[in-house]
């Protein structure tokens, strides 16, 4: 169900005012591809936008970021300099329902009781997520349920001329005030949308549970045999989140994405990894998404975007590895 | 019988007669046109194998994987991988049993010159197929202005993730430790600023500067599709030009940059030009 019908040209109107106020980010074309970047006031997506390259992740938790800076001070402590906070505020819009979502897994994370991540937070809070429903499925998609509203604060379906707007959060909601977009009644989707085009049960309960007897199978090195421990499936997933702290020469703290493919992850000063090959950085990946953030959280830190699946240099194919724990007796 | 045919029977007769553990190979892939690398170790799992466009991967780089006796199916770029590897000790000629195919793939690299193996222990095909390299893509690019050919370089290095799939994949590129990940000292900074992509990639490229067989691995597995043969190019091209040869060809020749001549061409000294 949604609430408003609205003329796209309306609702480009509505968004250009928003502009006075707000930065609008949308998918841009660059060749082939989308990339995010700022929108121009004009652009709607092609027919052919299945989904930006990155994910939004980058948006709110930039692929490397200066923490702090700190200067030598002689004779005392060093000088921390602590930068600004992220104040911009922000709507990003034609986001996919399913990296909508990973912004709640994400939140999971640098956003708790236990801990809140400055920067990340003030990105998340300044920033109003605007969704486009997925009408066909990308080759690797696998997502669930293509109208999750999680992590959207509107959604919107596309109909042709018009948008259906679906209020979600009170931040969205309070986005509309202003009164171009009418509605009597609750709208029904007027279109056959494709039936459970990405319904590939394959994350469920029971995978987490196989996960938890496997750990020491062989399988994770046959699995791993041909991964050649590239970062494609972790940059470019919308929920993977681990990050290395480094100091460069000039006195910056920087955090950058980090990779548990990647040999030199989790290596410690000794020089030992409890990491050493493939097979163990390929069971972390699959244990942190599907087993220990189930365990923490309830939910599997993965959204089924189909990014990895389709980006994978030699086509290990996630879904394929889930299959194939589940296969294990 | 065709070519996977050929292979087929080959690989069966192979892991039968336990001449090798294992054949790396091909097996069709999960998405449509992909093919993706498979280690069959029984003569059923040779019945996986494919031999199609999209196998065009560089499996060479899977060998220094395996310690026992590996058979591998090789189109023309995996051989040349396997005789500069062989050259440079990575890997032991006696250990390695070659099955030689063309290359499935044709029209997806610019000119290949050397679809078919040059090395092998048996020819699964044996068209021999001539084309001509003509580096028109290098020399289009040269007579750009240095400003443009600066900009245009700026644009696809800050494309880059720095995920290091071009690395993992290059049979050339077999360190222990990239320097990229070395931090005491920290050579690069751990980030996507547009400095650091662009020491990653000048460092490679000369890194592999005369062992580059110039496959097209890197290309094909950067995800934010960043133009990478071209440096990787214009220094075979410039191999070719001083010192007519090419990487990967023989396996007695000494690798071009391995050896110092006295007469060797040095245009890019000042005066440098007169000895060409």
């Amino acid at each position: 169900m949604f609430d408003y019908q609205v003329s796209k040209r309306e609702f480009q109107n509505w968004l250009i005012k928003m502009q006075e106020e707000y930065e609008v980010w949308a998918p841009v074309k660059v060749g082939k591809n989308y990339t995010w970047g700022s929108w121009d006031g004009g652009s709607f997506p092609d027919e052919d936008y299945q989904n930006t390259l990155k994910p939004p992740k980058d948006l709110f938790f930039p692929q490397y970021e200066v923490l702090l800076k700190y200067k030598k001070v002689k004779g005392k402590r060093p000088l921390i300099i602590e930068p600004d906070l992220p104040q911009e505020k922000r709507i990003i819009w034609e986001v996919r329902p399913c990296d909508a979502r990973s912004l709640t897994i994400l939140d999971r994370v640098f956003i708790n009781k236990d801990y809140e991540d400055p920067y990340y937070s003030h990105r998340r809070k300044n920033t109003v997520v605007i969704s486009l429903v997925c009408q066909k499925p990308g080759l690797g998609c696998f997502c669930k349920d293509p109208l999750t509203t999680e992590g959207s604060d509107l959604m919107l379906l596309d109909c042709g001329d018009t948008y259906l707007v679906k209020l979600v959060s009170v931040k969205g909601k309070g986005l509309i005030k202003n009164p171009v977009f009418t509605a009597d009644k609750p709208i029904n989707i007027p279109m056959e949308l494709p039936a459970n085009p990405f319904n590939l049960e394959i994350a469920d309960k029971d995978l987490a549970e196989k996960l938890e007897v496997i750990y020491r199978s062989p399988l994770w090195r046959e699995l791993q045999e041909k991964c050649v421990n590239c970062g494609v499936c972790t940059f470019l997933c919308p929920t993977c989140h681990c990050f290395d702290l480094t100091d460069d020469q000039k006195g910056k703290k920087v955090r950058s994405w980090d990779s548990c493919m990647f040999a030199s992850f989790t290596k410690q000063a000794s020089g030992h990894n409890p990491r050493p090959t493939g097979a163990e950085r390929l069971r972390q990946r699959v244990m942190h998404k599907f087993r220990y953030f189930f365990e923490n959280h309830g939910i599997f830190a993965c959204v089924g975007c189909g990014r990895c699946v389709e980006k994978c240099p030699v086509n290990l194919d996630i879904r394929e590895v889930l299959q194939r724990i589940k296969e294990v007796q | 019988m065709t070519v996977l045919e050929n292979i087929k029977a080959k690989a069966k007769e192979l892991l039968e007669a336990k001449e090798v553990e294992v054949v790396i190979g091909f097996a069709q892939g999960t998405l449509p046109g992909k093919c993706t690398p498979y280690f069959a170790r029984t003569t059923e799992e040779v019945e996986r194998f494919v031999w199609q466009d999209g196998c065009n991967l560089n499996l060479a780089n899977y060998l220094s994987k395996f310690s026992g006796k590996v058979g591998i199916i090789a189109k023309g770029c995996d051989t040349r991988s396997i005789i500069n590897l062989i050259k440079e000790n990575q890997v032991n000629r006696e250990r390695i049993y070659i099955i030689g195919a063309n290359c499935p793939s044709m029209g997806s690299c610019h000119n290949c010159r050397h679809p078919q193996g040059v090395i092998a222990d048996f020819y699964a095909e044996q068209v021999q197929l001539n084309n001509q390299d003509d580096f028109s893509d290098v020399e289009a690019f040269e007579e750009l202005l240095s400003e443009e050919r600066k900009n245009y370089f700026y644009q696809e290095m800050s494309k880059c993730i720095r995920c290091y799939a071009c690395r993992n994949v290059c049979p050339a590129c077999y360190c222990k430790e990239c320097f990229v990940e070395e931090n005491l000292p920290c050579w690069l900074g751990k980030t996507t600023d547009l400095a650091d992509n662009i020491i990653f990639h000048l460092t490679r490229t000369m890194h592999v500067a005369g062992r580059c067989i110039d496959c097209g691995a890197c290309v094909r597995a950067c995800p934010m599709e960043v133009n990478l043969s071209l440096l990787n190019r214009k220094l075979l091209k410039d191999i070719q030009e001083l010192f007519n040869t090419e990487p990967g060809l023989s396996l007695e020749a000494e690798p071009v940059l391995n050896e110092y001549k006295e007469d060797d061409p040095q245009p890019f000294l000042i005066g440098g030009e007169e000895s060409v």
